[in-house]
């Protein structure tokens, strides 16, 4: 069952992306009671926030899973695994993308949560999907400037910075 | 697993309340690799790795745990969770109170309970 929410944290819709370039594209989208995002979108748009991707919403129609494509290529899943947060929702779960229920593909969301880019089924074949999808990735961020910003940030609040070093894998 | 945990309905808003939160991806991050040679030098352990320094860049604690110098990584381990919590206490300054570093220690152990190893 897919739990829905009618109002996206506020944290979510500020244009608080990892990257000028994201912020400069992001803008606030607003779910509404009309057109609630599924609460997976809206965990992985935070999850999105902080490691500077995107959001791939795979939208399934009826007995097809899209996503499984993609996991079955091991550069295409590795590649997918650095630059998205991938979502797997049934198409009827698309209407807050106005999505044709009988159709499978995917839409492509910054972690805003406006809305990208979005493929239909055939674009996004196993080989095809890193070439229809890298157009749309975020820019690196650049470390020094995560620190010196947290610096600032530090000094103008008085508090300490955590710093975590990871990688996706 | 630090991120998941950091997150978490208690522990969010104390640690938002006294810390400055980033995370370096040591591979996608331009700089981050030589970000993360350069505050770890040659102290052992691999990823994740975290270091705590104050405003001006000068580090508090990191996460090799003393005296051995072990990286605690997560953490998950009683040990780990226990040094995870003393850096939170060493570095809380004004802004957090002993109470409330209490709580997280709390909601650490609430969420790293269920992932440890049984022991043999």
């Amino acid at each position: 069952m897919n739990r829905k929410l009618s109002l996206l944290p506020l944290t979510l819709l500020l244009p608080a992306c990892a990257s000028t370039e994201q912020a400069a594209q992001a803008a606030p989208v607003l779910a509404s009671a009309a057109s609630p995002m599924a609460v997976e979108v809206v965990e992985a748009s935070a999850r999105a926030n902080v490691h500077n991707k995107r959001v791939l919403v795979v939208l399934n129609k009826e007995g097809e899973d899209l996503a499984k494509n993609f996991k079955s290529d091991r550069a295409v899943s590795r590649k997918l695994l650095y630059e998205v947060e991938t979502v797997s929702l049934p198409a009827t779960a698309g209407s807050h993308w106005n999505w044709q229920e009988d159709a499978s593909g995917a839409v492509l969301l910054a972690c805003s949560g406006k809305e990208l880019a979005r493929f239909g089924a055939d674009e996004l074949a196993s080989d095809a999907v890193i070439g229809k999808l890298q157009p749309h990735f975020c820019e690196p961020a650049d470390a020094n400037q995560k620190l010196g910003d947290a610096m600032a940030e530090a000094k103008k609040t008085g508090r300490n910075i955590l710093i975590r070093f990871d990688a996706p894998w | 697993m630090l991120e998941e945990f950091l997150g978490r309905d208690v522990t969010a808003p104390i640690y938002n309340k006294g810390w400055v939160d980033v995370m370096v991806d040591v591979d996608r991050d331009t700089g981050g690799k030589e970000l993360n040679n350069r505050l770890k030098g040659e102290r052992s352990g691999g990823l994740p790795w975290a270091v705590i320094l104050d405003a001006d860049g000068k580090e508090i604690v990191s996460s090799n745990a003393e005296p051995d110098g072990g990286n605690i990584g997560g953490p998950v381990s009683p040990e780990e969770c226990a040094w995870f919590v003393e850096m939170l206490k060493r570095s809380r300054g004004g802004k957090v109170g002993e109470a409330e570093v209490a709580a997280v220690a709390a909601d650490l152990e609430a969420f790293a309970k269920p992932r440890r190893r049984p022991q043999r």
